[in-house]
């Protein structure tokens, strides 16, 4: 009953945000209709040929389609999970430090690269890896070859993954410290009186809190599924690691740059949100039916 | 208030490791920003050559002097001053005030799927520059502040994590306000909000970096470089010259002497970074150190 | 009385937001529509006038054309003037009665995108100037003034002489469906020499002589790796640069030097010498010249990390490399190297090819187009103001001449150069007379006595010049003053620059094939036979539909 009268008040809190939202998203999206298009921009969009589904076609038909989905699927895979795990585990870590000032900085120095451009970090890598870089002087200090790593198909991929998280996981782990700020610390207080360890706090407090949090992100990950970090491979990559490191938005990047093909960036995109769609669908279907948890 | 807790000697070692650890990772975050400042105060021949390592070469402030020294530089920094004060309060408005119903069972607000589940799908979807482009401009908002700010006023995925912290929010308090006859937005503005201080830190920080980021809205809704904010106009101090297409034009062969100039780049971000080191400690306390939830404990 | 309160607020927080928007909007559409009855009433007085309207310059009543410009992005204008109205604005307008609006500017890369999203959004400005994709989308798309009559009957003696000097490549590209549908500039062709620049300060150290042939620059290349030409008692040259993104593109640093000189023209579509189309990354010279590029990288004479590296031209700076391959332009850039190492003494060398000719592959007579939005009341103006552009730069009137060109020169509004082609060793002749007193610096162009002062400068600095001058005339004199004689020179055209269907669909595939293959064969990484297997599937993927397409096209 008494929801009732509360449910005016909601809608009227929700009203700005739609009427924004309406605005700025929802009717920019006739935009999607250059997915159908052979779209010219001299044409625009209301006078462009339409093509039906040839643009979504057209990626699966290339020869070395296969090969570009695979190096996508893989390396937007591996980046998710690296990016919810890592910066989880140095979250808990950095809430396990007692020095204050010490904690802060730490906290603070590991965020700034995020605000690095891929432009210049990935100027920084390629240093750090020349033939006579550190890295190589490390490889050579145990004995193995040096290696031109970014020309190697073999250690490519985990250079992206791996840089990726260097560049990210201090943003990353913020939620979860905000997480773990709203917690309450008798829940702490008490599991130290119980003489736990900190490992034992870490598993039976500090993890089962943060578990709204790790869910939503990874279920909002998991739409990224297509979304390998173009500016990244753009800046790192070269015809020598297009075998493991040409992903679908590089690769309509550069068929964008012949013929601007906005229909077969626009189908792409509308792929991938559609792909999302499902997924982040599903996932909070199967954990509503089955865990009684709304994602959302 | 201080924590109890069991002290051995195993802990402290694991103690140090984990302080030692912590050093660790830090540096190695540390250091591209070091060798970026490093580059940024050093000769533009230096760092043309890649001879900066550790230390600036010929250190000398000529990058940040070409910087700070154009007038257009101060105008472009308040315009991102204004753009973040303002877009980040439409941001933090609209935030709070979705996540609030949102936050709701389905009993208790009988449309809250339907609105979550358009939150979703306009976060995933999007109909693309071109015709965002024609919409702003059928508003007349071009050379506008509200270009820069309305078409990202409603965060969907900051919505998205203060409405889970706000279920967090124990149920009872919500009763007893109830009881207590507060109506929903004393409930709000009394109740949550005061509870979920580092959630709302962690959305403000958000929205604020957003902003401060953003390059490419100020670049194409802009059409004079006088209205351009901070990072559009840094952005573009940054030459590129397609090399194929030169054609003997004496500006564009101007520009190749311009192009290379990575000190200019470096300082660039160093600039741009700062404002948010400033005012990150002012956000970071509420998530870092966590809140007392007073009337939790009970 | 709280609720009340703020719902009271978001009320007006809503209609100030909608106000705000609305008004925003009748500010702009009220701008536009005073343009337009302006120009509508200018068109009818024009009507009457345009009889006796024969001055190649001047519009007989002011008209008022909006347009967009590219600006560097550290221009400074004199104290009270803008990008919009400055002392070259009001000439022009005292000169030519155009009056030009300024709708947007922004600089080199902005320009591009948002030219784009003009152009996507029908958001144009009276005229613009765009690039021959560009140019043919706005033509498809309807969106461009037939210029036809407007260059019959306006364009100056100045800019047909200039165009005629293409054999009428150069409208013929701006022509479709028989009409005229944008000024075309003429690209000066001095870039797509492929010249070597070498360090002679350390060939004279080492006793070694300028380069005459490829094998010259091997020896050379092996002489500064093996012989410390920088004394530092390190063995820390490489050899040549390389480009990580490309092996043929000439980008600079690429080896596309060594495909010129088997007379290979990759990348570009061309007529061999029997007269067939032929796409120059697929014929047998190419592969002879893959062939010296992975000899060169196995003999250690190629910078071994070409591939991975970022920017070769740190290896130049930093005086580790001493011989690479650039345009002539390059010196512009230099300034750091010197800056560096003051003796450093770069020269350029063009090498002749296997057949005895220096081999170049010309581009598009064409790449940049002046085009009129369709509607717009008065095209002549804008071909006047190109006469007029061509007049102020290459012929200045005494008036013209007031204005200082330096200063003003960047901010021209529509800027397009009309040229001879060969328009950079004009310019070098010039400068290199007015510096052997053959003729004085006032009978040079503005643009030419500017790099004459700057080198009078140069030479006055006891070196150690301001970088800023050295350069420009540098670039000119030693640059352009490698590109031989045109007898010694074997010029490729290219048959075909813009896009078929096909090409659209299979482009990238195909490029992607050619980069892969190129690098891996470049490194030792495949064998070379496998060029031919790359030939075999470019031609099955796409490569054979696109040369009958072209073919077509060209017959047409």
């Amino acid at each position: 009953m008494r929801y009732r009268s509360l449910q005016k008040h909601y809608h009227i809190m929700l009203f700005p945000g739609i009427i924004l939202l309406f605005i700025f998203s929802i009717v920019p999206m006739f935009g999607t209709l250059i997915a159908f298009q052979d779209f010219k921009i001299g044409l625009g969009i209301w006078r462009s040929p339409w093509v039906g589904l040839e643009n979504f076609s057209y990626m699966f038909e290339l020869p070395d389609s296969r090969r570009i989905f695979t190096n996508t699927i893989f390396l937007a895979t591996a980046k998710i999970v690296a990016n919810l795990t890592i910066p989880l585990i140095f979250a808990i870590m950095l809430n396990e430090l007692r020095k204050q000032k010490f904690k802060r900085a730490v906290q603070t120095i590991v965020y700034l690269p995020h605000f690095l451009s891929w432009v210049i970090l990935s100027s920084v890598i390629s240093d750090l890896l020349l033939l006579n870089g550190p890295v190589n002087h490390l490889f050579e200090a145990f004995g193995f070859e040096p290696v031109m790593f970014l020309a190697s198909n073999k250690w490519f991929p985990y250079i992206v993954v791996f840089s990726d998280v260097w560049k990210e996981f201090g943003f990353n782990a913020i939620i979860y410290l905000a997480a773990l700020a709203g917690v309450n610390p008798s829940l702490f207080e008490a599991a130290g009186m119980d003489g736990a360890t900190r490992l034992q706090q870490i598993w039976h407090v500090t993890l089962p809190s943060l578990r709204p949090t790790i869910v939503l992100l990874a279920t909002l990950a998991i739409g990224n599924v297509l979304n390998a970090g173009f500016d990244q491979i753009l800046n790192m990559y070269s015809p020598l690691v297009y075998e493991s490191g040409d992903v679908i938005d590089t690769y309509v990047y550069r068929a964008g740059i012949l013929d601007g093909q906005y229909g077969l960036a626009t189908a792409v995109g509308l792929l991938k949100s559609v792909i999302a769609f499902v997924l982040i669908m599903t996932s909070y279907q199967l954990a509503n039916r089955f865990a009684n948890y709304r994602i959302f | 208030m201080k924590l109890v807790r069991s002290r051995t000697i195993g802990s402290s070692v694991s103690t140090a490791a984990l302080y030692a650890a912590m050093a660790c990772i830090a540096l190695l975050s540390l250091a591209p920003i070091w060798y970026t400042t490093a580059i940024s105060f050093s000769d533009k021949a230096a760092a043309a050559a890649g001879s900066v390592t550790f230390w600036p070469q010929d250190f000398n402030l000529v990058s940040y002097a070409t910087i700070l020294g154009d007038p257009t530089f101060l105008g472009a920094f308040w315009i991102s001053v204004k753009r973040v004060l303002l877009g980040g309060a439409i941001n933090f408005v609209i935030t709070v005030l979705m996540a609030y119903p949102l936050s709701k069972e389905n009993r208790e607000f009988r449309f809250r799927s339907a609105y979550m589940w358009l939150l979703v799908f306009t976060m995933l979807f999007s109909g693309g520059t071109i015709p965002l482009y024609i919409v702003v401009k059928e508003l007349g908002l071009f050379n506008s502040i509200w270009s820069l700010v309305l078409p990202s006023a409603v965060p969907v995925f900051n919505i998205m994590l203060l409405l889970n912290f706000f279920r967090s929010i124990p149920k009872e308090l919500n009763e007893a306000a109830e009881i207590d006859g507060a109506g929903p937005w004393y409930m709000l503005l009394k109740v949550y909000l005061p509870l979920s201080l580092p959630a709302l830190a962690t959305v403000t920080l958000f929205s604020v970096v957003n902003h401060w980021n953003a390059f490419f809205d100020g670049m194409i809704y802009m059409r004079s470089v006088d209205n351009y904010p901070l990072q559009t106009y840094i952005q573009q101090l940054v030459v590129q010259v397609n090399m194929q297409d030169i054609s003997g034009d004496p500006n564009k062969l101007d520009l190749i002497a311009k192009m290379s100039n990575k000190t200019l780049n470096a300082a660039k971000i160093v600039i741009s970074m700062l404002p948010i080191l400033a005012i990150y400690p002012f956000l970071q306390k509420y998530f870092i150190h966590g809140i007392m939830l007073g009337s939790v404990k009970e | 009385m709280n609720k009340r309160k703020i719902f009271m607020l978001l009320l007006l927080a809503c209609s100030l937001f909608l106000s705000a928007c609305s008004g925003g909007n009748k500010a702009e559409n009220g701008g536009i529509q005073g343009n337009q009855e302006k120009s509508d009433t200018q068109a009818n007085q024009n009507n009457t006038a345009a009889a006796a309207d024969t001055d190649p310059y001047k519009m007989p009543e002011p008209v008022d054309t909006s347009f967009v410009l590219r600006v560097n992005p550290d221009l400074k204008l004199p104290e009270g003037d803008t990008v919009e109205n400055n002392l070259f604005t009001r000439y022009i307008s005292e000169q030519t009665n155009i009056n030009f609006k300024l709708l947007w500017y922004a600089s080199n890369t902005d320009y591009d995108q948002k030219s784009k999203l003009s152009i996507a959004s029908n958001d144009l400005p009276d005229a613009m100037v765009v690039d021959e994709k560009q140019f043919r989308a706005m033509a498809e798309g309807g969106q461009l003034e037939d210029l036809t009559e407007v260059y019959k009957k306006y364009a100056s003696d100045e800019v047909r002489k200039y165009y005629d000097s293409t054999d009428g490549r150069a409208l013929e590209q701006a022509t479709i469906d028989g009409k005229l549908m944008a000024l075309p500039n003429i690209v000066p062709q001095a870039d797509t020499y492929v010249l070597t620049w070498v360090r002679k300060d350390w060939l004279d150290k080492l006793g070694l002589s300028e380069p005459k042939t490829l094998e010259d620059v091997e020896k050379i290349t092996e002489a500064f790796i093996k012989n410390d030409p920088d004394g530092n008692g390190q063995a820390d040259t490489v050899g040549l640069t390389g480009n990580n993104s490309t092996i043929t593109q000439w980008y600079g640093h690429d080896f596309r030097a060594i495909f010129n000189y088997y007379n290979a023209h990759p990348g570009t579509w061309y007529k061999d010498a029997s007269g067939k189309l032929v796409y120059g990354s697929t014929t047998p010279e190419a592969k002879q010249a893959l062939i010296k590029a992975n000899e060169l990288y196995e003999k250690g004479l190629v910078d071994k990390e070409f591939a991975v590296r970022k920017d070769p031209s740190e290896l130049v700076n930093s005086g580790k490399a001493g011989i690479f391959f650039q345009a002539w332009w390059v010196p512009f850039g230099l300034t750091d190297s010197i800056k560096n190492d003051p003796k450093a003494d770069w020269k350029a060398y063009a090498i002749p090819g296997a057949n005895g000719k220096v081999n170049v592959t010309y581009v598009a007579t064409s790449n940049a187009f002046l085009v009129v939005k369709k509607g717009y009341k008065h095209p002549e103006a804008l071909m006047k103001f190109l006469n007029f552009q061509t007049r102020f730069g290459k012929s200045p009137t005494e008036d013209d001449l007031k204005i200082d060109h330096t200063q003003y020169v960047s901010i021209m509004p529509l800027s397009l150069n009309i040229d001879y082609t060969d328009t950079a060793t004009q310019k070098h002749d010039m400068l290199m007379k007015a510096l052997n007193s053959e003729i004085t610096p006032e009978q040079l162009t503005p643009e030419m006595k500017g790099h004459y002062e700057r080198w009078q400068r140069v030479l006055q600095s006891n070196g150690k010049p301001d970088p800023a001058d050295w350069g420009a005339p540098y670039s000119y004199i030693y640059g352009i003053g490698a590109i031989p004689k045109a007898e010694d020179q074997n010029i490729v055209y290219p048959a075909y620059t813009a896009t078929t269907p096909t090409m659209d669909k299979k482009w990238s595939n195909l490029q992607k094939l050619e980069d892969e293959m190129f690098f891996q064969i470049v490194l030792g990484e495949k064998p070379i036979d496998t060029f031919d297997q790359f030939v075999a599937d470019w031609k099955a993927q796409g490569g054979d539909d696109i040369t009958k397409e072209i073919e077509a096209e060209l017959q047409r």
